[in-house]
C-alpha cells in the first residue's frame, strides 16, 4: 500500500514538474518568437532616441497608447520595414520603488524604434506610504565615532587587485577564524 | 553568541564578500550553507557582467550602443529567427503591445528615473554612449541578495546576511534577531583605516570617490573627496553617492533638500578634499546650508 501511495506521489510530482518546466522554458520562448519574428536586423539600422527624461515627461499619461512621439527622433531613415518589429506603442512593466513609478514606453513606426521614453508616474502618495513603513528602519541607523568592530569596509578603492591584505580581507579572515 | 562566515567572490574587477550571521543553533552549519550560495552568487554576478559589459560586442548594451535598441521589446534580441516574416502589415499602428520585464529594460528605467531624481548628475550617457554601468553594479549586489540571501534569512537558515561588492554593501537582518551590521567608511587617505562607524540592520551603504573604477563621474564641482549614502537600496545609495561627487556638497544638499523621500531617508558622511568630514542624518538637510 506505501509502495503504491509512493509511486502516485512521484507520478504527481513529476507531471507538476514537467508542467512547470513547459510554463517556464518553452511558453516564453514560444511567446519570444512570435514577438521576435523576422530577420534579425544588420547593426546600427534602427535609430532610437532616448527621451530627455525632463519633466517635459510627465506630460506623458502612463498606461496609454500614445503615438504623439512617433514621428520624432527619425534622422535615420535608411531602413526598410524588415525589422520584424510590429509599429504600435510598446508598454512596459511599471517598475515601482521608493522614488516613485516608471514605466518603459516604446515607440516602433515604419518598423523602427523611433522613441523611448521613461513616463514618470508621480506617485507622492505612495512613496509616503513607503516611507511611514521605513521608520523603524530609519531609526535604527546611526553614524558613529570609528569602531574596530565592524564587519564591512564602505569605500571607494577596493579592487580585485588590491584586495589582498585589504581592510575588508583582514576583517573577513578574522570573522571565519571566529574572533 | 554570533558567528560569522566570510566568503570572497571576484567579478566584475572588483571583490565581493558574502556574509552570513548565525546564532548558536544555526553556527554548525553556517559553513556549509555559504559555501554553497557563494557559487550561486557567483555565478548570478558573471550573468550580469556579460549582459551588461559595454566590452563584450555581443552584449545586449553593446547592441543598444550602436543605436539596436531591440532588447527593450525582444526578450532575446541576439536569437535570430529563421522563420519567414509574419508580421503585420508595415505602418499599420496596432493595438498596445507588452513589453518584456528583462533586466536590460528595468536597467533602462532606472537609469532613466536616476538621472531624473538627480537633476541629470547621474548621467547613463558616457561620451555619447549608452552606459549603465554606474547603476549595474550596485543593482546586481542589492538583486543578488534579494534573490539568494534573503531566503536564508526567511527559512530561519542565518539570522543576518550582507553582500557587499567594491567598497558597497546590502544588508539584512532577520526580525528575531538582535544582530546589528557595523559598516566602516574608509578613510580616503588611508585605506586601512576608518574614519566613522555606520550601524544597521536593512539598508544599504555605498562610497563614492575619485578613484573608484567603473565609474564615469562627470564633475561639475570638486568639493568632496569621498561620499558616502545610506538608503534602504543599494542601487540608490549608490546613485546618490555618485551623485553627490558629481554635483559637489552644495548642489547635492539642494537636490536632496528638494525631495521628500531622499530628505526623510537618506544618511550621509562626506569628506572633504582637506580631510574635513561632514555628515548628516534624515530630516536634517537644510535647503540653504553654508
Amino acid at each position: 500500500m506505501k509502495t503504491v501511495t509512493r509511486a502516485a506521489i512521484a507520478a504527481m510530482a513529476g507531471l507538476a514538474i514537467i508542467a512547470d518546466a513547459f510554463l517556464l522554458f518553452v511558453k516564453p520562448h514560444l511567446a519570444q518568437q512570435d514577438a521576435a519574428t523576422g530577420s534579425t536586423l544588420a547593426s546600427g539600422s534602427t535609430d532610437a532616441s532616448t527621451s530627455e527624461s525632463s519633466s517635459s515627461d510627465q506630460s506623458h499619461t502612463s498606461g496609454t497608447d500614445s503615438t504623439d512621439n512617433s514621428d520624432s527622433g527619425t534622422s535615420n531613415t535608411d531602413s526598410t520595414n524588415d525589422s520584424g518589429l510590429t509599429d504600435g506603442t510598446y508598454t512596459g512593466v511599471a517598475t515601482q520603488n521608493k522614488y516613485g513609478e516608471v514605466q518603459l514606453q516604446v515607440t516602433v513606426s515604419g518598423g523602427k524604434i523611433t522613441t523611448i521614453t521613461a513616463v514618470k508616474a508621480p506617485s507622492t502618495g505612495r512613496s509616503q506610504q513607503v516611507n511611514a513603513q521605513a521608520i523603524p528602519a530609519l531609526t535604527e541607523r546611526a553614524i558613529s565615532a570609528q569602531s574596530s568592530e565592524i564587519q564591512f569596509v564602505s569605500g571607494a578603492t577596493e579592487t580585485s587587485t588590491a584586495f589582498v591584505n585589504s581592510l575588508q580581507d583582514a576583517i573577513n579572515q578574522s570573522l571565519n577564524a571566529g574572533k | 553568541m554570533a558567528a560569522i562566515q566570510a566568503r570572497v567572490i571576484h567579478a566584475m574587477t572588483i571583490p565581493f564578500t558574502v556574509q552570513l550571521v548565525g546564532n548558536a543553533e544555526q553556527s554548525a552549519q553556517l559553513a556549509t550553507v555559504i559555501d554553497q550560495v557563494t557559487p550561486e552568487i557567483a555565478d548570478y554576478l558573471h550573468h550580469i557582467e556579460t549582459a551588461f559589459s559595454p566590452f563584450s560586442a555581443d552584449s545586449q548594451v553593446s547592441a543598444a550602443r550602436r543605436g539596436d535598441w531591440r532588447a527593450l521589446i525582444s526578450a532575446q534580441p541576439s536569437q535570430t529567427s529563421t522563420q519567414p516574416n509574419t508580421r503585420h502589415a508595415p505602418n499599420e499602428p496596432s493595438a498596445a503591445h507588452r513589453l518584456p520585464h528583462t533586466d536590460f529594460a528595468e536597467i533602462y528605467a532606472l537609469v532613466q528615473q536616476a538621472k531624473q531624481l538627480t537633476h541629470g548628475h547621474f548621467d547613463p550617457m558616457h561620451a555619447g554612449q549608452y552606459d549603465p554601468t554606474g547603476i549595474v553594479k550596485g543593482w546586481a549586489i542589492e538583486q543578488a541578495h534579494q534573490r539568494f540571501l534573503m531566503p536564508l534569512i526567511t527559512a530561519g537558515t542565518c539570522e543576518a546576511a550582507a553582500l557587499g561588492g567594491g567598497g558597497d554593501i546590502q544588508a539584512a537582518v532577520a526580525d528575531t534577531s538582535d544582530f546589528t551590521w557595523h559598516i566602516g567608511v574608509q578613510d580616503p587617505a588611508n585605506p586601512n583605516a576608518t574614519i566613522r562607524t555606520i550601524t544597521l540592520r536593512n539598508g544599504a551603504v555605498a562610497t563614492s570617490g575619485t578613484s573608484k573604477r567603473g565609474e564615469h563621474i562627470t564633475r561639475s564641482a570638486h568639493d568632496l573627496a569621498q561620499a558616502t549614502v545610506v538608503d534602504d537600496h543599494l542601487t540608490f545609495a549608490d546613485m546618490w553617492a555618485t551623485t553627490a561627487i558629481s554635483a559637489g556638497e552644495q548642489t547635492f544638499r539642494g537636490i536632496v533638500a528638494g525631495n521628500p523621500v531622499a530628505q526623510s531617508s537618506l544618511m550621509s558622511v562626506f569628506v572633504r578634499p582637506d580631510g574635513s568630514i561632514t555628515q548628516f542624518a534624515p530630516g536634517e538637510v537644510p535647503a540653504n546650508h553654508a
